[in-house]
C-alpha cells in the first residue's frame, strides 16, 4: 500500500534527478550547430537584463501560449531548478527549434529577438542558471 | 394487451438477445479492453445508483511491479500510466506500461501472478516511450488464454491461471510481429500499445509505428509499412496478412500516384479494432501515412490511410471500406475502436459501426455494407500553398449527428471572459494561419492553427455507449495546434511538419469554454441530447476567479466508464515533456505530482447532471473500467507512471 508521503517523496525524489538520462530538448548538437534561419544573428546583444521582473512576466505568458500546452507543460519540470545553462544557447534553440534533433518548432519567424530573449529570461528565472 | 408480467418478460428476453449479441457481460464481468467487442466501455451495474455513488470511496490501491524495475535505471522511465485492466469472474488481469502482466483478486487487490516478458531490455519503444493499454482475454472449455501485444513488437499468449507462456503457441508462447512483412522492420520504430482483439478464431494485434514528426525525427525512406496480420489463437500460425498500403493488384492501390505505394509508411493501426462475432467481420480503424502533415511524394487519396475497413476475420479479406480522410495532412488517425451499436433508425433496424473522430465527427455506417447511416457529403475544402503538395479537393462531412467540437477558427472563437483576455488571445492567434476545418498545414507565420488539434476532438479515450438506450457518450476537448511545415535541405522528403501544442492568454485555453466536454447522443434519431463541461477545469485562474463560473471542463481529455445510470468521468492528469529517450525514437515525460484536478466525477446518465466526486490518490492517465467482485462494484483508474509510481486505484461505487 503506497501512502500519500511516500507518493509525494518519490515525486520529488524524480523532479530532482535531471532528466540527464536522455537526451534534453535542449541538446548539445542543436545548441552547436549552426542557425540556419537567421544566420546573421549570431550572438544579438542582450536587449534587457534577464532578471527584470516584467520581462520575465512577459515571458512566462509567452511560454503558456506558445511552449506549455502539451509539450513543456505548465510547470516544465525541464528547467524548474535546472543547472548549467547558457542564455545564448537557450535563445538559439528558441529561435531555430530542434532542427531534426528535437521536435521542436523554430520560433524564429514568429517573434522578435526581444520577445525570445523575454522567455530564455522566464526559463532562467526557473533554474540556477 | 400484454400483461405486465409478459411485458417484462420480453423486455428481459430482449435484453439478454442484445447482450449476447453484443454488449456488456451481465455477470459483472469487463471482459475487453472497451468491456466487450462493439467497444462499448458499458457496465450492467443497475445497483450503481445517484445513491449509491455519494459514498463511493478508495477501496485498495495496487501498485505496478515496473515501480521497482525503474528505480535503478532511469533509461526505464515510463510514460504516464495507461495501462487498464480487464476482469473475468472476479480476477483482474492487468498490463503495465513496461509490458508486464499481473493477475489480482478483484476483491482485495493481492496480486496472485506476474509474467515479466522482459520487454523494455530491448530499449524504449517508439513515440511516447514504454506505454502499455491492456491486454486481452479468450477461452474455450478449460482453456483460458492471454494474449498480450509488447512495447518490443512482439504477440505473447499466456495461461491466464498460472501466468505461463503457453509454449505449444507460435514460437515457445510468442511471434514476433516484425518479421515476414514486405521489408525488414526496425524492432525501435514498432510497438504494441493496444490491446489485440480476438475475432473468430484470429487474434488481430494493432501495432504503433514511429510517428516520425513526434520525435521530430526525418521519416525514412521506407517506413515501417502498417500491415495487419492475424494468428491463429489456437496454434499462433499466421492466418493472413492485410496490407497497408496495398500492393500491386491489390483494392486501393490505384490511389498511391507514382509507384508512392510502394515506400510509403505508417497508415497503421494503433488503436483497437472492434469485432462483431455473427458477421465474422472485423473493424481496423487506420491512421495517417508519413509523413504526417506533407504529402507531396503520397500524391493521391491514399487508401486505406485514416480509414475505417472492415474485413472477414477468418480470410481478411476486404467487407467494405471508407477513407474519413482522404490524402490526410493532419495527422487526424482514426483514434479508436468504432462503437458497434444496434440502432433503429426511422423504425429499421441497423446493425450500425460508429466511428468517432479526432476532427469531431460521428461517421454512422451499416456495419453489414458499410452504407452510412445518414448521408455523409463530399465537400469543398481549403487547399494546401505549400510547393508539391496536391491536397484532396473535397473532404467528407457527415450530415448527421452534428460535430461534437469546434471545428476549424475563427476570431469569434477566441476566449472572451474579459476583453483584456480576448486582445490577449487576437495576439497570439496573429502568429498563426488559421480558417475552417481541414485547413492545411502552412510553410509562413507559425503554421495553421489546427482545431481539433492532432490530439482530437475524440481520441483514443474513445466513446461509450448503452446497447439498451443507444445513446453515445463522446468525450472531447479543444487543444490547438500549430503545426509548422519546414524545408528540408538534406534527408528523403522535401518538406516536413513540426508541431507545438498552443495555449491561451495566461496560461488559459486559447478558446472559449467549454474547454472539454461530454456529448451525449441518441444514435437512433443522431441527435445530441444534452452536452456538459467534463470537469471543473481552471474556473480559480486569477484572471477570471471572479466571474464565479461553474464548470467549464478541463483543458485535456477525459477518461469515461458508464453503467446503467452513471457516467464515470475522470479528467486526465498533466505532463511536461523532458527530452527524447537516448536512441531518439520516443518522447520522455514527467507526470505532474501536485495534479489540480484529481478527481472521479460521477454524471447522471440520463441528464448529465453531476451527483458525485471522489478525490483521488493522483490523477487518471489511462482508460476507465467497472467490475464486480463478492457483490461489490468497482471502478478501476489507473494513475501515475512518467516519473510517480504507477498505480492502480479500485474505488467502489455501489
Amino acid at each position: 500500500m503506497i501512502n500519500k508521503s511516500s507518493l509525494m517523496a518519490c515525486a520529488l525524489a524524480s523532479f530532482l534527478a535531471p532528466a540527464l538520462a536522455f537526451n534534453a530538448v535542449l541538446p548539445e548538437k542543436a545548441a552547436e550547430a549552426p542557425s540556419t534561419s537567421k544566420p546573421e544573428a549570431v550572438s544579438p546583444a542582450l536587449p534587457f537584463e534577464l532578471t527584470n521582473k516584467a520581462r520575465i512576466v512577459s515571458g512566462r505568458d509567452r511560454f503558456q501560449s506558445t511552449c506549455a500546452a502539451f509539450c513543456h507543460g505548465h510547470e516544465p519540470a525541464l528547467f524548474i531548478g535546472r543547472d548549467g545553462l547558457e542564455p545564448q544557447y537557450v535563445y538559439n534553440t528558441i529561435r531555430d527549434g530542434g532542427k531534426g534533433a528535437t521536435p521542436m518548432p523554430p520560433w524564429g519567424e514568429v517573434f522578435s529577438p526581444e520577445e525570445i530573449w523575454e522567455i530564455v529570461a522566464y526559463l532562467k528565472s526557473l533554474g540556477k542558471w | 394487451m400484454k400483461t405486465r408480467q409478459t411485458l417484462i418478460s420480453t423486455l428481459v428476453v430482449g435484453v439478454l438477445a442484445s447482450t449476447s449479441a453484443l454488449a456488456a457481460d451481465a455477470v459483472g464481468n469487463w471482459r475487453e479492453y472497451n468491456a466487450d467487442k462493439s467497444g462499448s466501455r458499458f457496465a450492467a451495474a443497475p445497483d450503481v445508483t445517484a445513491e449509491s455513488v455519494k459514498s463511493m470511496k478508495v477501496a485498495w490501491r495496487w501498485a505496478m511491479p515496473d515501480n521497482a524495475i525503474a528505480a535503478d535505471n532511469a533509461e526505464l522511465r515510463t510514460w504516464v500510466n495507461e495501462s487498464t485492466p480487464i476482469a473475468v469472474d472476479g480476477v483482474l488481469y492487468t498490463t503495465t506500461p513496461m509490458s508486464l502482466v499481473s493477475a489480482i483478486d478483484g476483491a482485495t487487490g493481492k496480486t496472485l501472478w506476474t509474467y515479466d516478458p522482459k520487454a523494455y531490455q530491448d530499449g524504449t519503444p517508439p513515440n511516447l516511450g514504454f506505454i502499455n493499454r491492456g491486454l486481452t482475454y479468450w477461452e474455450e472449455g478449460a482453456d483460458k488464454r492471454l494474449i498480450l501485444g509488447t512495447g518490443d513488437g512482439y504477440l505473447i499468449v499466456l495461461d491466464a491461471k498460472t501466468g505461463k507462456p503457453v509454449k505449444s503457441w507460435g514460437d515457445n508462447g510468442r511471434v514476433d510481429l516484425t518479421k515476414g512483412l514486405r521489408r525488414p522492420v526496425d524492432r525501435s520504430l514498432v510497438a504494441v500499445t493496444s490491446p489485440p482483439i480476438v475475432c473468430g478464431n484470429q487474434i488481430i494485434p494493432s501495432i504503433a509505428v514511429l510517428d516520425s514528426f513526434a520525435v521530430g525525427r526525418q521519416p525514412m525512406k521506407s517506413h515501417p509499412p502498417g500491415d495487419i496480420q492475424a494468428f491463429d489463437i489456437k496454434t499462433g500460425k499466421r492466418a493472413w496478412l492485410f496490407q497497408q498500403p496495398p500492393q500491386k493488384g491489390e483494392t486501393g492501390n490505384e490511389t498511391w500516384e507514382n509507384d508512392s505505394w510502394k515506400t510509403t509508411g505508417s497508415g497503421n493501426m494503433w488503436a483497437r479494432p472492434s469485432c462483431d462475432e455473427e458477421l465474422g467481420l472485423v473493424y481496423l480503424p487506420f491512421s495517417t501515412p508519413t509523413n504526417d502533415f506533407y504529402g507531396g511524394h503520397r500524391k493521391g487519396d491514399g487508401l486505406f490511410g485514416e480509414s475505417l475497413v472492415a474485413l472477414n476475420a477468418r480470410s481478411g479479406k476486404i467487407a467494405w471500406y471508407y477513407q474519413i480522410v482522404h490524402h490526410g495532412l493532419w495527422d487526424y488517425d482514426l483514434p479508436t475502436a468504432p462503437n458497434l451499436m444496434d440502432l433503429t433508425v426511422n423504425g429499421k433496424k441497423i446493425k450500425a459501426a460508429v466511428q468517432v473522430t479526432k476532427q469531431g465527427f460521428v461517421f454512422a455506417f451499416d456495419r453489414t455494407n458499410g452504407k452510412p447511416v445518414w448521408p455523409i457529403e463530399e465537400r469543398p475544402v481549403p487547399q494546401s500553398t505549400v510547393p508539391g503538395e496536391k491536397s484532396s479537393p473535397t473532404q467528407p462531412f457527415p450530415t448527421l449527428p452534428a460535430p461534437f467540437v469546434q471545428q476549424g477558427v475563427t476570431e469569434d472563437d477566441l476566449l472572451d471572459l474579459t476583453p483584456k483576455l480576448k486582445d490577449e488571445a487576437k495576439k497570439i492567434l496573429s502568429r498563426y494561419n488559421y480558417g475552417p476545418l481541414y485547413t492545411p498545414p502552412t510553410l509562413d507565420k507559425a503554421g495553421t492553427l489546427q482545431v481539433p488539434g492532432v490530439l482530437g476532438g475524440a481520441s483514443w479515450v474513445g466513446a461509450a455507449h448503452n446497447p439498451r438506450t443507444n445513446v453515445l457518450y463522446v468525450p472531447s476537448f479543444t487543444i490547438p495546434f500549430g503545426i509548422k511545415i519546414k524545408k528540408e535541405n538534406t534527408g528523403v522528403y522535401e518538406y516536413t511538419g513540426t508541431w507545438a501544442g498552443v495555449g491561451g492568454p495566461q496560461g488559459l485555453p486559447l478558446f472559449k469554454p467549454p474547454f472539454s466536454t461530454v456529448t451525449a447522443i441518441d444514435m437512433n434519431t443522431g441527435k445530441h441530447l444534452w452536452r456538459i463541461p467534463a470537469g471543473k477545469g481552471p474556473v480559480d485562474h486569477p484572471a477570471i476567479k471572479d466571474l464565479n463560473l461553474d464548470r467549464v471542463g478541463v483543458p485535456r481529455e477525459s477518461f469515461v466508464a458508464l453503467t446503467d445510470n452513471i457516467l464515470f468521468l475522470a479528467p486526465e492528469g498533466t505532463n511536461s515533456v523532458l527530452g527524447l529517450s537516448s536512441r531518439g525514437n520516443a518522447l520522455i515525460t514527467q507526470a505532474t505530482a501536485d495534479e489540480k484536478e484529481p478527481y472521479l466525477y460521477a454524471h447522471d446518465a440520463k441528464s448529465g447532471e453531476l451527483v458525485s466526486e471522489l478525490r483521488l490518490p493522483g490523477a487518471a492517465f489511462g482508460s476507465l473500467m467497472s467490475y464486480r467482485a463478492k457483490g461489490k462494484q468497482y471502478v478501476i483508474v489507473p494513475i501515475g507512471g512518467a516519473g510517480l509510481p504507477s498505480e492502480l486505484v479500485a474505488v467502489q461505487v455501489n
